[in-house]
Order: structure tokens, then sequence, then C-alpha cells
């Protein structure tokens, strides 16, 4: 224990939320909203919205090395480096492989940024809705557990945090991608529109759209009301947006929070474990290792949301032990830290089209067309289960003639010439969580702040190949229905992890036997502890999970709430 | 820190002006200032650089090769974001390319005439296997990045627009 001077009850609160990122920036919402005394707590530093983004609004001549980031940098980080957004203008938002190691039993790219704000500044900002086909999938094809949860359940809660993160997209009416709350699309090009076209025309169950996508086409009242603005397409997302065209914690939830006067954010704040009392029979508080000072320090609430982030929740749920969970807090079933899955982005298709050479685009896109699943959606079909979605998109290249020198160069060099369009797709595979696809710990070595270190034991296994085949096949299949040339396939062979869609490890479930958490994110054994990011989902499906962390943690934080006025937690 | 390293690159800008402006600036065999830090370079390397840049890339009516400094960006890249390897072939390829044109006129790059230094430059467009044609190349390269990365570029020629504001998903060629 400390020796702070401060009293208990200063460390009191009615709720903390471990983490800030997308769903931890949720809980804060939620619960700050409903009037509960709130500790957010960030492992990593503060990053304040439009005043920590010293890069928003660089231009590219000011960057000394153009974007590229320095061979040092790269050599001393081999992990982070494979990353596509780590680059000489984001790269302060990641976390460096030295700074916080871990144990790689199996290869694995553990993508983190610790921050106020975590990985919100950085994703890709796709959000898909799930559907039945997604969360009746376990109990349909026989591999994990029922989820405890369909989407009656959860889409009201879609609906809520898509209004105010701000949605766009198209009402498509497709049964695997629920429609939603959504603000104006982004615009297909007339190659996109071509093509999906051509899939429309060629196969009744594949629909090209454009992804939904987190961005403000058309601010409404509530975004104004955050103090954001339309997005602008700059497309520069990853630096942290001046406009807060898109949505992150840091333009969107966290500030809200804390207008409600029932926020305090403590950054440098690494949670070593949930304090669990064996009288009260629950969890009391949290014990925080001040990341700068290494001063121990104990909170107190009455409700603990886990946000920490999928792998590193499950870190800190393991490491909190106690004569009543010693193999880790609501681990009672020994599932905790197995069956963590993540999805498949090894495979792309490119090609070339000689058509449409009388029209081009202007200006930036943040986001571009998406295939839904259309594999084993409404039977299985296949040899392998599940399926894939795909991302596509196409673009019309410039170049400039760099032959010769001297002034003929130098006029060559004033002219940008259109070049042909070129097509891409990419899969996103759901993979089977399964018992040997596990973290623990490794209690034999700690970290800078006392954590044991987490090994990692995550792999592809032959459901995976089988369909990056698939994928390769129908992709090109499509591709030569709308005469691309030049085809090619490529599958990156890239460890699990630089997907950044770890998910699992603390699945739900109906049966405490089986799972680690209930149907409302709560710890089976341990009814004031909610889950609510990447560790608790069951299965993957295909879509971005973030839209559906957020969901669930809007909904488990109403729950807990009402819990608590009834004196239930 | 970006900060500085931004107020820094504007400095490479007013020193790459100054020697624009004044260039017979003294030339030496001295070590260079010392911000390549994995490069064996002396001033007068960087001279014959400069010079290279302003033939593949000339002053005319309009700012060139040394106006925005491709030179120093080039280097830096070399510097910071090459392999050792490639590093080295790059000096040993500089160094091959220098005795080259000693060989053919007797002079340094930066003492031939624009004359000679376009016959020295067009050999050198043909290519070729040895380190010399890399460095080349590779200088070429970079040179021609620098120059369409420049600030000059990008606010007068190509503009770059940070806030495009409207994305236009159909235009008419």
């Amino acid at each position: 224990m400390s020796k702070t001077n401060d009293s208990i009850s200063q460390r009191t609160f009615d709720a903390i939320v471990i983490g800030s990122g997308i769903s931890g920036g949720w809980a804060a919402k939620e619960l700050t909203e409903k009037g509960l005394k709130t500790l957010v707590l960030e492992r990593g530093r503060d990053v304040q919205h439009l005043k920590d983004y010293p890069t928003t609004n660089m231009m590219p001549w000011e960057f000394e090395h153009r974007g590229q980031v320095p061979l040092e940098i790269t050599d001393e980080n081999p992990v982070v480096s494979r990353c596509y957004a780590f680059r000489e203008d984001a790269m302060h938002f990641f976390v460096k492989d030295k700074e916080h190691p871990y144990v790689q039993d199996k290869p694995f790219d553990w993508i983190r940024g610790y921050q106020v704000g975590g990985k919100s500044l950085l994703w890709a900002r796709q959000t898909q809705r799930w559907s039945d086909f997604d969360f009746e999938g376990p109990a349909r094809d026989g591999f994990a557990v029922d989820w405890p949860i369909r989407y009656k359940d959860l889409a009201p809660w879609y609906s809520h945090v898509e209004k105010f993160a701000g949605i766009a997209g198209n009402k498509d009416g497709l049964d695997m991608l629920p429609d939603g709350e959504f603000l104006p699309a982004l615009e297909l090009n007339d190659v996109e529109k071509y093509f999906q076209g051509v899939v429309g025309k060629n196969y009744k169950d594949r629909h090209v759209i454009f992804g939904r996508c987190a961005h403000l086409t058309e601010p409404q009242q509530i975004h104004l009301d955050q103090g954001r603005a339309q997005c602008q397409n700059r497309v520069l997302c990853q630096r942290g947006c001046p406009f807060g065209g898109y949505f992150s914690s840091n333009s969107s939830t966290l500030p809200w929070a804390a207008r409600t006067g029932n926020l305090t954010l403590r950054p440098d704040s690494v949670a070593q474990e949930i304090i669990f009392d064996d009288k009260q029979n629950k969890a009391t508080g949290v014990r925080v290792i001040d990341a700068k000072t290494k001063q121990v320090i104990e909170y107190y609430a009455k409700v603990i949301f886990v946000n920490a982030g999928a792998l590193n929740t499950n870190l800190l749920l393991l490491n909190s032990v106690s004569q009543r969970f010693p193999e880790g807090i609501g681990n009672d079933s020994g599932v905790l830290g197995k069956y963590v899955a993540f999805h498949n982005y090894r495979a792309r298709v490119s090609g070339s089209f000689n058509d449409f050479k009388d029209v081009y685009t202007e200006g930036r896109r943040p986001s571009s067309a998406y295939l839904p699943r259309f594999r084993n959606v409404y039977r299985q079909e296949t040899g392998f289960l599940r399926g894939y979605a795909a991302g596509f998109s196409a673009g019309r290249g410039t170049h400039r003639d760099t032959s010769g020198f001297g002034e003929g160069l130098k006029e060559q060099l004033m002219k940008k010439e259109l070049g042909g369009w070129h097509v891409g797709s990419h899969m996103m595979g759901e993979t089977i969580p399964k018992e040997s696809n596990y973290v623990r710990l490794d209690k034999s070595q700690k970290d800078a702040w006392g954590m044991p270190l987490l090994k990692v034991n995550i792999d592809y296994d032959d459901n995976d190949e089988k369909m990056v085949k698939d994928y390769h096949e129908q992709m090109t299949e499509m591709f030569t229905k709308a005469g691309f040339t030049d085809i090619r396939v490529s599958d990156s062979k890239q460890a699990p992890g630089l997907d950044i869609h770890e998910m699992g490890g603390a699945r739900m479930g109906h049966d405490p036997k089986t799972s680690v958490l209930n149907k409302w994110n709560q710890l089976h054994d341990c009814h004031n502890v909610f889950v609510t990011d990447g560790a608790c989902m069951t299965s993957t499906s295909t879509q971005n999970p973030s839209l559906t962390y957020m969901a669930l943690t809007a909904r488990a934080v109403d729950y807990a709430v009402g819990q608590l006025k009834k004196n239930e937690l | 820190m970006y900060i500085n390293r931004r107020s820094a690159i504007k400095q490479l800008f007013i020193i790459s002006a100054g020697a624009a402006i004044l260039p017979s600036c003294v030339s030496n065999d001295k070590p260079a200032a010392g911000t390549f830090s994995h490069l064996p370079l002396t001033a007068k390397d960087e001279e014959t650089l400069a010079e290279i840049s302003s033939t593949i890339i000339p002053t005319t009516d309009t700012p060139g090769a040394k106006e925005v400094g491709a030179h120093l960006f080039a280097l830096r890249m070399v510097n910071d974001c090459y392999k050792k390897e490639d590093r080295e072939r790059f000096i040993k390829g500089l160094r091959q390319f220098e005795e080259h044109v000693k060989g053919q006129h007797n002079k340094t790059y930066a003492q031939c005439t624009p004359a000679e230094k376009e016959k020295v430059i067009s050999a050198a467009q043909q290519g070729g296997v040895d380190d010399a044609a890399w460095f080349y190349k590779t200088f070429k390269r970079l040179t021609i990045q620098a120059y369409t990365s420049s600030e000059y570029f990008l606010t007068k020629v190509d503009v770059y627009k940070l806030v495009p504001g409207k994305f236009v998903s159909s235009v008419k060629v």
C-alpha cells in the first residue's frame, strides 16, 4: 500500500474503468452520464484532443523522411514496424517493442497504443453491424460456445452508439449486414460502381456496398455538441483529426464524459490487479502502479469495467489472484485466457482495368467498398467453416515521366499523367476460437511495472488456409468476370496479431463452467466486474469488431447501473 | 520534438538557399558538418552532390534541385533509412563517380563546365553494373523525390491540399 496522504474516501468512486480506448471511452461516457462518479485509469500518457496531435497539420515536406520510418527505429521495433500505420506521422501513438515486451510462444504481432484514447486514434474506422448469422454461428456450426445474446439484444445499442459516434453508410437492406442509423454514405467511384453491378448480376448472394464507417459526412446536432465537425477527407486520420471528423475516444466520448463533471481521468496508471474482498465476496477496487513514480495506489469502487484491450484484459484478470480466485479473478472455469481468436487478413487480390479511361476521381476518400460475407451464410456449403468479408477499392494512379535529366526532365516533372485503373481487395476472415489458441502469464519474467509478461500462443489452422485459397479463387473469378486484367493473388503469411483484431480469452456464454462472462458481460463468478472490450468475444465473425464493443459496453453499463440502483451489485 | 524537427527542416532550406546564392562557398576536404553520422562525407562531397542534383533538375526561371536542398534530403534518407551495405555502396559509388570525372576531365565535378557536366550525366544515364551506376540511379531517384515533395513543388506546381474538403467520385477527363 502506498503511504499517500489522501484518504480512502478521496480514492473511492462509484465506478472504475480500466482503459480509455474505444470501449473504455464508451464506458466512461455512459457511466458519467448516468451520474456515477467515474475514475478512468489509463496506463499510457495523456493525449488531449487537438492539443496533443503534434503532426496533424504538418505538410508532406515537413516530415524529415517524407513519412518513412528511419532504419534505426524499424530495426529496434520489428513488430510494430510491420503495422501499415506505423509511419513517421503517427509512430508516436504506437507502443515500441522494447518498452513493453511480451513472450511469443508462436509469432504474434501485438500492436498496441498506450495512451489516452488508445488505438481509437489509429483505427481503420470500419463499423459494420453483426447479424444473427454471426451470433448464431458457434451454435449452428458447433464450435466455441453459444453466444448468450442475439441480434435483437444488441440492435438498440448499435443504434445508440451509431447515433452518437456518427456512422456513414447506406441502407443496403442485407440480411447478413443489418442497416443502422446512418449519415450519408461516402461514394463509390465509377469503377467500383461498375464492379458492384457485375457482382450483383452474376451472384445473387454477393453484394458490393460502401463500407459503413465512423466519419461525420453530415454532422448532426449531437456531433456539433461534442465539438466535432464534418469530415474534410484529409485521410490523415492516424495523426488525430483537428475536425473530430472521425470517431475516437479523444474527440468524442472522453470530453463528453468530462463535461458531466463526474469523470476523473488518471493517465500513467498501470492497473496491476483487481482487488477481491473475500468477506464481501466481490471486487472492491483496483491496485494501480503509477507508470512514472512507480508508487502503488489503490482505488475503490462499487463496479469495475475492464477495457484494457483484449489481451491486456486477459493479463489483468489472470494477474488478479486472491484466495477465492487463485487462477485469476472470475476464472473458476479455467477458460480465462483461452479461445483467443482474430481476423485473417493475409490474403489480397489486385488487378488492372483497361477501361473507364474517360473518368477519374478528385480529392481523397477515407474509406472504401466492402463485400459482406457470402460463404456459408444461410447454410454450410464449403469445405471450411464460416467465411470472409472483403474490402475493395479502385483507383486511378498518376505518374510522372522521370526519364532523362536537365531541363527536359524538369518539364516532364511539371506534368502529371493519369495512369490506368488499379483494383485491389483484401480478405477479412473469421477464425475459429480454440482452446489451443491462448495467452497465459510468464511468471518468471516481469516488466518494469512488476507485471508478469504475457505469453502468447496463437496460430492459424487448416480452416484458415482453406479460406485463403477460397478467397483467392472467388475474388479472382469476380475480377475475371469484371474484365479486370493482370490479376495477382498474394498471401502475406503475416503472423496473427497484425490484423489488430485479437478477441476472446474471457468469452461470454450461458454456462459458468465453459465461459467467463454472462450475457451482460459480467464475470459469472464476480458480479461487479464487467468486461466489454475484445476479450469478451465468443466468436469473431468477419466484421471489424469495434462497433460491437461499443454497443456491448453501452448495454452493459445500462444493466450495471440498473443493478446498482437495485442494490444488486 | 516535432516542432524542433520542423524548424530544423526550415533551417536546412535556409542553408541550401544560402548555398545557391553563394555558389563560391569555400570548399575543402574537411568532414562535412556531421549531420550525416553514418556517411563519411567531406564538404567537397556535399558540393559535388549539390552540383549533380542541379544538373539533374537545373535552376531555370523556376527553382531547381539546389533551391529545395535536394541533395541534403537525399543524404538524410541514405543516412537514416538505408541499410549499412547500401550506405557503403552509395559512398563507394560516389567515389567511383568522382574518379570517372577526374579521369575524363582531370577536375572535380563541381569544377566542370556545364557542357562537361552534361556529358558526365549523359554517360551516367546509360546505366551500368558498377557502384557508380547504382549511386547515380539512387541519387537521381532521391533528387526527384526531394523535388516533387518539396514545399516549392507542393505549393506552386502540384498544390497539396491539407484539407481537400470534397471528394468527387466521378470527374470527366
